[in-house]
């Protein structure tokens, strides 16, 4: 037998397969078919390495559409399932109907039309709720996370929207908790909350889903289909409100930083601050982060305040960030840049978010002055 | 776990949550597999929405008798990847003028790039399918005659025909160690 004539077998040996006995032999006394079956071998190792690494990405999420011929009412539901005369299933179904009719109206406003699915968290003991937007007509993992002070422990959650049947989304839920350090400051990446084990439930808006997060308390997670984004779905309390920013309040909807005129980024995020000692962070991947304040932090530049606009000096240059809607009562705010940072994850998107100085920049904190005498 | 024939009943029954985590279960790999395949980029998600809710919609295609579910899937996943090979070609023939695409200069090899990666994307895509199929999801000569709709003699001819195919590419490239050829 040649090399030629081996080849195949060669290949199908790679395979685990039976050859014959001749070209067998062939292989074991040949040095060129036996390197032939390293190379094979090989190529196959480095497949499945790569192929290793690639399979670890999470799945895009999907959609799926609410099968034909399959109950879709409670109506069609009963008549498959209950072996009962259908007068008296219609009774049952009116009976029904008539005891929850309070119930109805609710139902019908989270069955609004829409893509986007605008889910409430409230945390029990906690003040305010939390509010995520999700977007089913865009492909890929949309994590939601949320990360700061939860009752007595500092915590983080996310969701994540993986499939959508009909009304109903299939959500997965993480979350992570931890005592407060010695200084009584927290810090969490999100990271750290995405690598937590994965719990899922099927959630369908109208319904209220309750989900214990341990040694922080239970959250109950209601929500609404919408066809547009509220501005303020980050405050409940907001939607449908006034666009007038509340006294205490930094609120930063969609920013555009202009610099000289020239538009640096554009974020679809937004992100508000009620609370003393909290900032905004806006991410710009190679530009850096703004920290904007209410409050003086260290390194920080004063910056003017007029309706949506946010204009201050940088080395010269004029700075403008522009939102799309007003920012705060006060004229004035201290905008920190930090053209170095590094967010905690690489490649991360452009990103604006909020939470307590002393966590997402501690070493901006100013020192707290001892009172005048 | 479920086995295959007691998952598809629910499956087929409608039950979403279980199709949903059989899902999550295969999506990752044949994801892999499409990208490969296909080398289709953005539009491999489409491609996974497109596999996926054919078999939502019309699960009584599979035939336990046949194979696993792990074999239909990459089965229906290989169709879908050939149609959309026709498409790309059918699309191709109306941009007659459209110049060819200058050579990129070399790009620093990835973790998840490499040499023999390369070498793979130059296959033709039945081949880039066989290989994929065999090495990396390890589906036996009989799985693959079901993937493929071919005899296993056929299997075994155009798997030795792609290793040796991608050996070639692989070893004229200058960086691989030794030159062997």
């Amino acid at each position: 037998m040649t090399c030629k004539e081996a080849a195949e077998f060669v290949s199908a040996l790679c395979d685990g397969e039976m050859i014959p006995a001749e070209a067998a032999r062939h292989i074991g006394a040949c040095e060129a078919c036996r390197l032939l079956l390293r190379d094979y071998a090989e190529m196959g190792a480095e497949l499945r390495r790569v192929a290793s690494i690639e399979t670890t990405q999470p799945a895009p999420w999907l959609q799926l559409e609410p099968k034909a011929g399959q109950p879709q009412t409670l109506w069609h539901k009963g008549r498959e399932t209950m072996k009962i005369p259908k007068f008296a299933f219609a009774l049952l179904i009116l009976a029904v109907i008539a005891l929850a009719s309070s119930l109805t109206v609710i139902g019908v406003a989270a069955h609004s039309s829409g893509n986007l699915l605008v889910l409430n968290v409230e945390l029990s003991g906690h003040d305010h709720p939390y509010t995520g937007v999700f977007d089913t007509t865009r492909r890929g993992p949309q994590p939601w996370t949320v990360i700061g002070r939860m009752n007595q422990r500092f915590a983080g959650f996310q969701f994540e929207l993986l499939a959508r049947s009909g009304d109903r989304v299939l959500l997965g839920f993480r979350s992570k908790a931890e005592p407060f350090s010695a200084n009584g400051h927290g810090r969490m990446a999100v990271a750290e909350v995405g690598s937590q084990p994965q719990s899922q439930s099927w959630f369908e808006p109208g319904q209220t889903l309750k989900i214990d997060m341990e040694g922080v308390g239970t959250l109950a997670v209601t929500g609404q289909w919408m066809d547009h984004t509220p501005v303020f779905y980050h405050n409940p309390a907001l939607m449908g409100e006034t666009m007038d920013p509340n006294a205490e309040e930094l609120r930063l909807v969609s920013p555009l930083l202009l610099r000289n005129k020239q538009e640096i980024g554009e974020m679809s995020d937004s992100a508000t601050t009620t609370a003393p000692g909290d900032a905004i962070q806006v991410y710009i991947p190679s530009h850096g982060r703004y920290m904007l304040s209410l409050e003086p932090m260290k390194g920080a530049v004063e910056a003017n305040v007029r309706l949506n606009r946010v204009t201050f000096e940088l080395n010269g240059q004029e700075n403008v960030f522009v939102a799309g809607a007003p920012v705060a009562r006060a004229h004035t705010v201290w905008v920190l840049y930090e053209p170095d940072f590094k967010p905690p994850i690489a490649n991360l998107p452009g990103f604006v978010s909020s939470g307590e100085l002393s966590s997402i920049a501690p070493e901006a904190v100013l020192p707290v002055q001892p009172p005048a005498k | 776990m479920l086995d295959d024939r007691e998952l598809w009943k629910r499956i087929s029954a409608g039950d979403a949550e279980a199709f949903a985590a059989w899902y999550r279960q295969t999506a990752p790999r044949l994801r892999a597999f499409l990208r490969h395949s296909t080398g289709a980029g953005h539009s491999v998600d489409d491609l996974m929405q497109d596999v996926y809710t054919q078999i939502w919609r019309h699960p009584q295609g599979f035939d336990p008798d046949r194979g696993t579910l792990r074999v239909w899937l990459f089965g229906i996943a290989r169709k879908q990847a050939a149609e959309w090979w026709r498409r790309q070609r059918a699309t191709d023939s109306l941009d007659e003028n459209e110049p060819f695409q200058e050579a990129k200069p070399a790009q620093p090899l990835s973790e998840t790039r490499s040499l023999l990666s390369d070498a793979l994307n130059c296959l033709t895509a039945e081949d880039r399918t066989l290989l994929w199929l065999r090495e990396v999801e390890g589906q036996s000569y009989a799985e693959l005659a079901v993937i493929l709709d071919v005899p296993i003699g056929t299997v075994r001819s155009r798997l030795f025909a792609a290793r040796h195919a991608l050996r070639e590419i692989w070893h004229s490239n200058p960086q691989v160690k030794g030159g062997r050829s």
